[in-house]
């Protein structure tokens, strides 16, 4: 189990990490945009009601491929 | 409006599980309340993202790219909510999602100002209106595109 100082840490380096990713401004070139639209067709996963029951199955979920 | 259908993209599902159980549960509350009410009586404040404030310098570009793709924001309430000028509640995070009748499709997470949209790496295929639209900086394309509607329509 983790303890409440290692949540803070594990919180703080997830916040700081994806601050950084943030910081910069999408390109919106929508000509390489569309190409990469065309090859990359994202997959959508539906999330069932049992995961929602609670934290615990919530993370089992998101960790399924 | 009733129960909406809720999917995560693959890409920002599996970024989830690096997130605080804190915030992982925030947003798995939003998730069980569409599912079960819609996007009525939410706690925090629910736009679509075309409403880019005016002063953004990609206004035009950031306007076009959310309609393209029906983009929509939550503010999650991570991390905490705050009263906002509306009467609603707002956060300096915010949940991305894709919307149309029957579902949503969550794509994204970041905080802001300044406010930023998630990029195609994280959306699904565009639309067939989006994926012919003509980029208005491509003169080429455009032209492309007058004449396949002339060449169309007549």
């Amino acid at each position: 189990m983790q303890t409440a100082e290692t949540q803070g840490q594990q919180k703080s380096k997830a916040t700081t990490e994806k601050a950084q990713a943030n910081t910069q401004e999408p390109v919106f070139n929508y000509d390489l945009e569309r190409m990469k639209d065309r090859v990359e067709n994202q997959e959508f996963v539906e999330v069932p009601d049992d995961a929602l029951e609670s934290d615990k199955a919530f993370r089992a979920w998101l960790a399924t491929d | 409006m009733s129960a909406l259908k809720v999917t995560f993209g693959i890409r920002f599902k599996k970024e989830m599980l690096n997130f605080p159980t804190e915030d992982a549960r925030k947003i798995r509350h939003f998730v069980k309340h569409v599912k079960e009410y819609g996007l009525k009586n939410l706690q925090g404040r629910n736009k679509p993202s075309d409403e880019v404030p005016t002063d953004d310098p990609n206004w035009r570009e950031k306007v076009r790219y959310a309609q393209i793709h029906n983009l929509w924001h939550y503010h999650i309430g991570i991390p905490d909510y705050a009263d906002g000028v509306k009467g609603d509640k707002t956060s300096e995070y915010i949940l991305h999602y894709i919307r149309d009748d029957r579902m949503i499709k969550i794509v994204d997470f970041n905080r802001h100002p300044p406010f930023r949209l998630p990029t195609t790496d994280y959306l699904t295929k565009a639309p067939l209106i989006g994926a012919f639209y003509p980029a208005p900086q491509n003169k080429a394309y455009l032209l492309f595109w007058y004449a396949f509607c002339f060449l169309g329509a007549g």
